[in-house]
């Protein structure tokens, strides 16, 4: 039977396959797979095959129950091949693959499931975490920043959900980059949907990485979960744009317990989008106010180069002149510079049509930088 | 004894005569009325016999017959009581039929003999002219509907007995005609002018383009930026009506029963403003013999939808057929009829639920949400929209502003536009067209030629903002008012660019959230 040839092939998928299992069981968390993995002498074979007086030394009668329930070659074996179809691996803690960095989590996962390929040991990386609902400029100046730590071969990890950590992957990507998404999902899920693009892409140089078996839902207790591994995954973590309460604050929080390095992007202080970043750096988190900074964290000293030609005539330069990465609108233009309207709107999609200028919602233009 | 009187029937906003035949003769007492009627036109029976006899002529018990010819054709409403009485009397000889010829007779009768008002008078006598009747007799009412036709003589009557005295020729009324309706003072208009609103450049601007052009426009901005404000004074900025347009849009209202008697044809521009509630036959128009819907209200001025996507998906779509065609046909059991629905339609909406998207700072709506509230919106009736524009709240600064010189007035506005909409009437002569939103697909190329750098623009254009034909068609006819309003022959680059503006990015609201992430 060619289902119950993994687990009696090569040792090596039959290991593979045993540590899926280990980590699809239901309730078994990293915790209890530690205590399991320390009695068991790290042997993931002995796991499988122990009789129940043994696993109820270290489990709760109920979980030893589960992890009884789960043992079927069959299925075993079927969603192994299932899994390698969706060309997703799962990598052991044991693994030499596995990050090393995730070890100074209390709690690491037994095994991540990847898709792609995982950071390697001296791989230098950042995280973006930052509002999903996020404005023009945090979008903008995410992607800026993602985009000059890439072009220094600085990979980038974030959460591949919307607004800001999307942005993260795209500036990364568009700088051809390394990024890697950590999911609170399955391997083999798409979440948010409509970032199918980021999810077909990023594997391709980086990894969709997640301690979540495949075909798990994005459910909301998975994502506290993801938050950690994105903080431990990273040497630091770049905040742009986070509420007062909100999980981008928290994963910055882990990321200082464990030693990480903090970066946060000043915002308004009236801007409640922002109250969270200001928060961090009243708290000593480092200032970002330019790739520069972040860069000069690793050693790594550049200048930043500014859009060429800031000064020709006409109205058209005159309206470049006044856009920032704030939004203005057209009739702000048209107040600041006095030219009317007409030309003001001209001059914006002439800007546009040579990639200087961007258009946030209809009216409210910044520059592209 | 037989005879005849003239009359009308009205079905959507064509009419025809009806020939009224009374017969009277002897035998058992009977009163019946045949001709394809209507409840309310059997009810006549009862309003007619009591009326004459309220009016003072006593009818002898006799056997009476009336047919409303041609008999096939559907009859109703409460107009050919009067027509009726007429020839009634005329049979029992108490009016000569000589005085009914070439006379047509329109009005309500009520039971003490007094004639009310009815609707439709104006496309009756518009229609008894050309069928060259003399004389109509319409209720004094509506008499003011007749008056500033010529070639009809119009008399209003308040009773019947004044109408068997004026038939007789034994009394007398003047004819309604020139100047019985006082004309509105000039500068007494009660529309609000542009002079009210500080600021908002842009969006007077693009009013002003698409007042123009007649160019279809939605506006987008959070709750109390001036959108309705601006779309209340768009028939301000609209040139008057001529006096054939004023006919136009008075045959509508006459049929809908909403001219008002102190103000003679319509003269103001139309501004229809119905609640997003409204069912879709209020504003298309129906009823069981179909009477004009708000589009037509709206015909020849602005059909104002606020909250747009709060109507109804099947309302919305109600009126696409219209907006293409300016026509809108209903189709009843009783026939089917057209109404003309050449409205510029001028829609407003939040950009989200709290209404203040893309300004994340405030807006506290998720993604889904937003993307949600917009797609009520369906891309079809987008597309029919010629220009989209952003209202952002006005700042303190403008409002409160100091500098001496104001806000422009309409009037200087309008002068802008009539002479844009005179260099479109010279394009068009004889070509069927009266505005640049009109341009059929095929005449496109002859109307809008692009120049060599203009032809390259356009390809850079259709690129960069990844535009469809029919959006670039759109951006085509809209440079096309851009090129009008300044006066310019040839459709340049500033147009383009311009009109590119207002139209190429309904993809930033109803493509992906945040653009291409």
């Amino acid at each position: 039977m060619e289902n119950t040839n993994v687990l009696s092939g090569p040792s090596g998928s039959r290991n593979e396959a045993l540590w899926m299992w280990l980590c699809s069981i239901p309730e078994i968390g990293p915790r209890s797979c530690r205590k399991l993995l320390d009695h068991f002498e790290n042997d993931i074979e002995r796991i499988y095959r122990a009789d129940r007086q043994d696993l109820e030394k270290v489990l709760t009668p109920a979980l030893a129950g589960r992890l009884e329930a789960g043992r079927n070659d069959g299925l075993i074996s079927r969603d192994y091949e299932a899994m390698l179809k969706k060309g997703i691996r799962c990598v052991s803690c044991l693994d030499p693959l596995y990050p090393d960095r995730l070890m100074d989590l209390d709690d690491p996962p037994a095994a991540l499931f990847v898709k792609g390929r995982l950071p390697s040991g001296n791989e230098l990386s950042l995280a973006f975490v930052g509002s999903r609902n996020c404005s023009s400029y945090g979008l903008e100046i995410t992607r800026m920043f993602s985009r000059s730590i890439a072009c220094e071969g600085i990979s980038v990890v974030s959460g591949m959900a919307r607004g800001i950590d999307s942005a993260a992957h795209s500036g990364c990507l568009e700088a051809g980059g390394r990024t890697y998404a950590v999911l609170g999902c399955g391997a083999d899920v798409c979440y948010p949907r409509e970032n199918i693009n980021l999810y077909e892409s990023i594997p391709e140089t980086g990894g969709i990485i997640s301690e979540f078996p495949p075909g798990t839902s994005p459910l909301a207790q998975n994502f506290p979960r993801r938050n950690r591994l994105i903080a431990a995954l990273a040497g630091g973590i770049i905040i742009t744009e986070a509420r007062m309460k909100s999980g981008s604050l928290i994963t910055a929080e882990l990321g200082l317990d464990l030693g990480r390095e903090i970066f946060a992007v000043p915002g308004r202080i009236t801007d409640p989008i922002s109250e969270g970043c200001n928060k961090l750096l009243r708290d000593g988190a480092h200032v970002v106010t330019c790739a520069n900074d972040i860069l000069l964290q690793f050693g790594i000293n550049r200048q930043m180069t500014l859009p060429a030609g800031k000064n020709g005539t006409g109205p058209v330069w005159e309206v470049y002149r006044r856009l920032s990465l704030i939004a203005k609108s057209s009739d702000e233009i048209s107040h600041e510079t006095g030219l009317p309207v007409s030309k003001v709107l001209e001059s914006l999609i002439r800007l546009e049509i040579e990639g200087m200028a961007d258009r946030i919602g209809k009216a409210q233009y910044i520059v592209k930088l | 004894m037989f005879s005849t009187a003239l009359s009308a029937v009205i079905s959507g906003l064509e009419s025809r005569i009806v020939q009224v035949e009374a017969d009277v003769s002897t035998g058992l007492p009977y009163f019946d009325m045949v001709g394809y009627l209507s409840g309310e036109v059997k009810e006549a029976r009862e309003r007619v016999r009591t009326a004459v006899r309220n009016s003072g002529f006593s009818l002898e018990p006799k056997r009476i017959v009336i047919n409303l010819s041609p008999a096939d054709i559907r009859k109703s409403g409460t107009s050919y009581d009067l027509a009726i009485a007429a020839a009634i009397l005329s049979s029992y000889g108490l009016l000569p039929q000589n005085a009914l010829k070439d006379t047509l007779l329109v009005g309500e009768l009520s039971l003490n003999g007094g004639v009310r008002g009815v609707r439709g008078v104006l496309p009756i006598i518009l229609m008894a002219r050309k069928q060259n009747v003399r004389r109509c007799l319409v209720p004094a009412d509506n008499a003011f509907e007749g008056a500033q036709i010529g070639g009809i003589e119009v008399y209003g009557v308040h009773d019947l007995i004044e109408a068997v005295g004026f038939l007789r020729g034994t009394a007398e009324i003047r004819p309604v005609g020139g100047g019985f309706v006082p004309e509105k003072a000039e500068g007494s208009s009660s529309v609000p002018d542009f002079i009210d609103i500080r600021g908002q450049e842009t969006l007077k601007r693009s009013m002003e383009i698409a007042a123009a052009g007649m160019h279809n426009i939605l506006m987008i901005g959070p709750p109390g930026s001036g959108k309705s404000m601006a779309a209340r004074r768009l028939p301000s900025i609209m040139p008057s009506l001529t006096y054939e347009e004023r006919l136009e849009i008075s045959e509508i209202y006459s049929v809908a029963g909403k001219l008002d008697p102190h103000e003679g044809l319509v003269s103001e521009r139309p501004f229809r403003n119905p609640h997003h509630t409204i069912p879709e036959t209020v504003l298309a128009g129906g009823g069981r013999t179909p009477e004009p819907g708000e589009i037509s209200l709206a015909h020849l001025g602005v059909l104002f939808l606020d909250e747009l996507n709060l109507f109804s998906s099947k309302t919305l779509e109600v009126m696409r057929e219209p907006v293409e065609s300016g026509r809108i046909t209903v189709s009843r059991m009783a026939g089917s009829c057209e109404f003309p629905a050449r409205f510029m339609l001028v829609g407003a909406m939040n950009p989200c639920r709290c209404g203040f998207y893309p300004d994340m700072a405030k807006c506290r709506c998720t993604p889904l949400q937003i993307k949600r509230y917009l797609e009520k919106v369906s891309q079809p009736l987008l597309d029919r929209i010629d220009m989209i524009v952003e209202v952002k709240k006005i700042p303190p600064e403008e409002i409160i502003s100091d500098s001496p010189k104001g806000p422009e007035s309409s009037a200087d506005i309008r002068a802008r536009v009539e002479k844009a909409r005179l260099a479109q009437a010279e394009r068009y002569k004889g070509s069927g067209y009266l505005y640049n939103s009109q341009l059929l697909d095929r005449d496109i190329d002859l109307f809008c030629r692009l120049g060599a750098k203009e032809r390259r623009l356009a390809k850079r254009l259709y690129d960069k903002f990844n535009l469809s034909a029919r959006t670039y068609r759109k951006i085509l006819k809209v440079s096309r008012t851009i090129a009008d309003l300044e006066g310019a022959d040839e459709i340049t680059e500033e147009h383009l660019c311009e009109a590119a503006y207002y139209k190429s990015l309904d993809r930033k609201y109803w493509g992906g959230i945040y653009g291409e992430y």
